[in-house]
């Protein structure tokens, strides 16, 4: 089959087994490979509800079919498990190479189950898989141990510390990438899983080169001459958002209880480029090269993307760009999401502030954060505490108002009361308080378009679309940043003239057509470049008859299965919300519209979604979707 | 007297984070902003996302907002991707 190695290995770590994990040319058509497939993999696996630290729990790690193809933005690779966070289904994406190398080593996937008995990690060379003794990589961080287990050309995907600790929001780690959410590493730490290394020499069989070849030279043509892909995040990464999130009161500040902070200009792009960046960094074959190497502890490192900044910056009344670009380099090491880390900080100080919690930490006092760090990642002192999480902390020592998570997952640094869309986000997405799984609508409130970030109308339709289309990205294995080139530059370029202020005020009226087209999506039973690329990538590399109707339908496929899931595991409607902070509290006293008006758009998102009044997909939409079959 | 600030890529391309003008309607400001700084265009300048004193300004209406001594008018070109 064009443009899959064909082969995914199953590896029990109980046992020692390796076998054939088997998949059939219809589920690779049906769920294209990534998140999607994994989910479909771990729906298959499980009968009933597993906990996130068994040996029933099992690791899925998945490429897809652009992954290694040389497109564009398309070394992403992903890895889905149930979350010690959140008990529910997460898939993280790096953007490391080990995807890359997996895949030369013959295999679209692995799908790890058991428990070792002693610490090991996997190696798998051209097909050959083994598992080695790991016992002197043990307590080792993830860059000693990544440069331990080899040089180039070898993929590596590995735990540091924290992940050894079960710390609940452990990464894992491939180059100085994270797969950063809900505690993937924690899973490998309980299964005594150090990580994987792969290496190997195979190609994957493209169906149309010659039209392949052709379209990447177009896609890398239209991401380099774009305002956002080809200039701002060149220039300025991810934290160029900083400022304008600050402005319009969409930065996370002192844990929640604002938009924005006196001291942004310390902390935000401008500043890290001018005085801190040594250089631009990026992915294999991307284009855009977002990425920044920074310094921290005299060596060249990762910079900060925007959600670090905001977590362990703002949201701490952190103002010393030098302690983020520490603190950021320090997690990786240790193998620390920055989110749940910053956030969970956050609350701590915030419990510390209300006299609930006497555990020494104040926001703006930051001398002791890197020591922190160690703390949480060896589970030392109340180190142990917050390496629990938002959720968990607020079982002990209340707050539960503001404690910043949904479902477990802390969110992430939009603050959602002057971005409803986003809010929206928070509350359905399947991994918890993700801005991406989320569909980052804030993508149309004022960071891309400028949408009224305070008004609910429409807001509903035009989550659920880019929450499949950013799903069925995945699935492909392209970064989600190339969907921003979709936004038209006159609409982003111009945003004082008259005809983009009338477009941005009426696009909230057309969330109906948005909703009608979600649920008719044959009417897109066409590829246009221009509008989206990756349907035809997908198409010249397999040979699928993809179009955009059915790319987007994969990616509601997807989003749906995740639900049940999800819902096998426990999961509720009343789930489905936000800390009452953000439902209750007015981000502006003077602003009636300043809080996430919830309980509105929810019964319009899942009405739009085909789901019945508690959340569940209805049979009907499951048919539709051609998941006739899959039931709770 | 006026502080301008830019951010985002008005920021980078032009060079410049921070000017003291004199007091007067935002267009004033920005025709002193364009001949204190000349590789700052016209159009990028009305193409920038304005906010005096952190209260966002929109329409044409915009230009003829009066700023007084001690008011601060932003300038952020549009960004995105987080």
């Amino acid at each position: 089959m064009f443009g899959y190695a064909e082969k995914i290995a199953k590896i029990n770590l109980s046992s020692g087994k390796v076998e054939d994990y088997p998949v059939s040319d219809k589920d690779r058509e049906m769920f294209i490979g990534g998140k999607t497939l994994a989910a479909k993999i771990i729906y298959d696996s499980f009968k009933s509800k597993v906990e996130a630290f068994s040996e029933e729990n099992i690791i899925v790690i998945t490429t897809s079919p652009l992954t290694s193809s040389t497109s564009p933005c398309s070394s992403r690779f992903n890895v889905s498990t149930i979350s010690p966070l959140t008990g529910l289904l997460v898939s993280s994406n790096c953007g490391g190479s080990f995807g890359l190398h997996l895949r030369r080593a013959g295999y679209d996937g692995l799908v790890i189950c058991g428990k070792s008995k002693g610490k090991v990690y996997i190696d798998i060379r051209n097909e050959d898989i083994s598992m080695k003794n790991a016992e002197h990589l043990w307590g080792k961080n993830t860059s000693e141990v990544q440069n331990l287990l080899g040089g180039k050309n070898i993929g590596k995907f590995v735990i540091g510390i924290a992940g050894e600790n079960m710390v609940r929001y452990a990464a894992v780690i491939s180059e100085e990438r994270a797969a950063g959410r809900g505690g993937v590493g924690a899973v490998f730490g309980f299964k005594n899983l150090k990580g994987i290394i792969a290496s190997g020499t195979e190609n994957i069989r493209i169906y149309d080169r010659d039209n392949f070849k052709k379209h990447n030279l177009n896609w890398i043509k239209k991401l380099k001459s774009h305002l956002l892909t080809g200039e701002q995040l060149p220039k300025l990464g991810t934290a160029s958002l900083v400022s304008m999130m600050n402005f319009r009161n969409q930065l996370a500040t002192k844990n929640y209880s604002r938009g924005s902070y006196e001291d942004f200009e310390k902390i935000n792009g401008e500043t890290l480029r001018q005085d801190f960046t040594i250089k631009n960094k990026g992915c294999v074959t991307c284009p855009i090269q977002c990425g920044r190497v920074v310094k921290a502890y005299g060596k060249n490192v990762k910079g900060p993307e925007l959600e670090t900044m905001g977590l362990l910056g703002s949201n701490l009344l952190n103002n010393d760009m030098q302690s983020i670009l520490n603190l950021n380099h320090l997690c990786d090491e240790y193998g620390i999401d920055t989110i749940s880390f910053g956030s969970s900080v956050g609350f701590a100080m915030e419990l510390n502030e209300k006299g609930l919690w006497n555990n020494g930490l104040n926001f703006g006092d930051c001398a002791g954060l890197e020591e922190l760090v160690k703390k949480v990642a060896t589970r030392q002192g109340i180190g142990d505490v917050l390496a629990e999480g938002t959720r968990r902390i607020a079982d002990k020592y209340g707050g539960n108002d503001f404690a910043m998570n949904v479902k477990g997952l802390e969110i992430a640094a939009y603050e959602p009361r002057a971005a409803q869309g986003m809010g929206l986000g928070y509350a359905t997405a399947n991994r918890g308080g993700c801005h991406l799984n989320g569909g980052y609508l804030v993508v149309l409130e004022g960071l891309g378009l400028n949408v009224s970030g305070r008004i609910s109308k429409g807001k509903a339709a035009y989550t659920i679309f880019f929450q499949d289309l950013m799903e069925a990205v995945s699935a492909g294995g392209t970064c989600l940043f190339t969907t921003y080139s979709l936004l038209p530059q006159a609409l982003i370029k111009n945003p004082n003239k008259i005809l983009v202020r009338f477009i941005n005020k009426v696009i909230p009226s057309f969330g109906w057509l948005v909703g009608f087209l979600h649920n008719h999506s044959w009417l897109m039973s066409f590829n246009v470049m221009g509008i989206l690329p990756h349907p035809y990538s997908i198409k010249s590399v397999t040979g699928f008859e993809t179009t955009i109707g059915r790319f987007i339908k994969t990616g509601e496929r997807g989003y749906n299965l995740e639900r049940i899931i999800n819902i096998r595991q426990g999961l509720k409607s009343s789930d489905d919300t936000l800390p009452k902070r953000l439902t209750s509290e007015l981000q502006r006293a003077d602003d009636d519209d300043s809080k996430v008006k919830l309980d509105v758009i929810i019964k319009d998102y899942y009405k739009i979604r085909g789901w019945d009044e508690q959340g569940v997909p209805t049979r009907r939409r499951l048919k539709k979707l051609g998941l006739e079959g899959y039931s709770i | 007297m006026i502080t301008v600030k830019f951010f985002g890529l008005i920021c980078v391309d032009c060079n410049i984070r921070q000017l003291i003008v004199k007091e007067g309607t935002v267009k004033q400001v920005l025709n002193q902003v364009m001949q204190s700084c000349p590789n700052i265009s016209e159009q990028r300048l009305s193409q920038a996302i304005m906010f005096v004193n952190k209260q966002h300004i929109n329409g044409n209406k915009r230009f003829s907002v009066l700023l007084k001594d001690g008011d601060e008018l932003a300038l952020l070109s549009p960004s995105s991707g987080g």
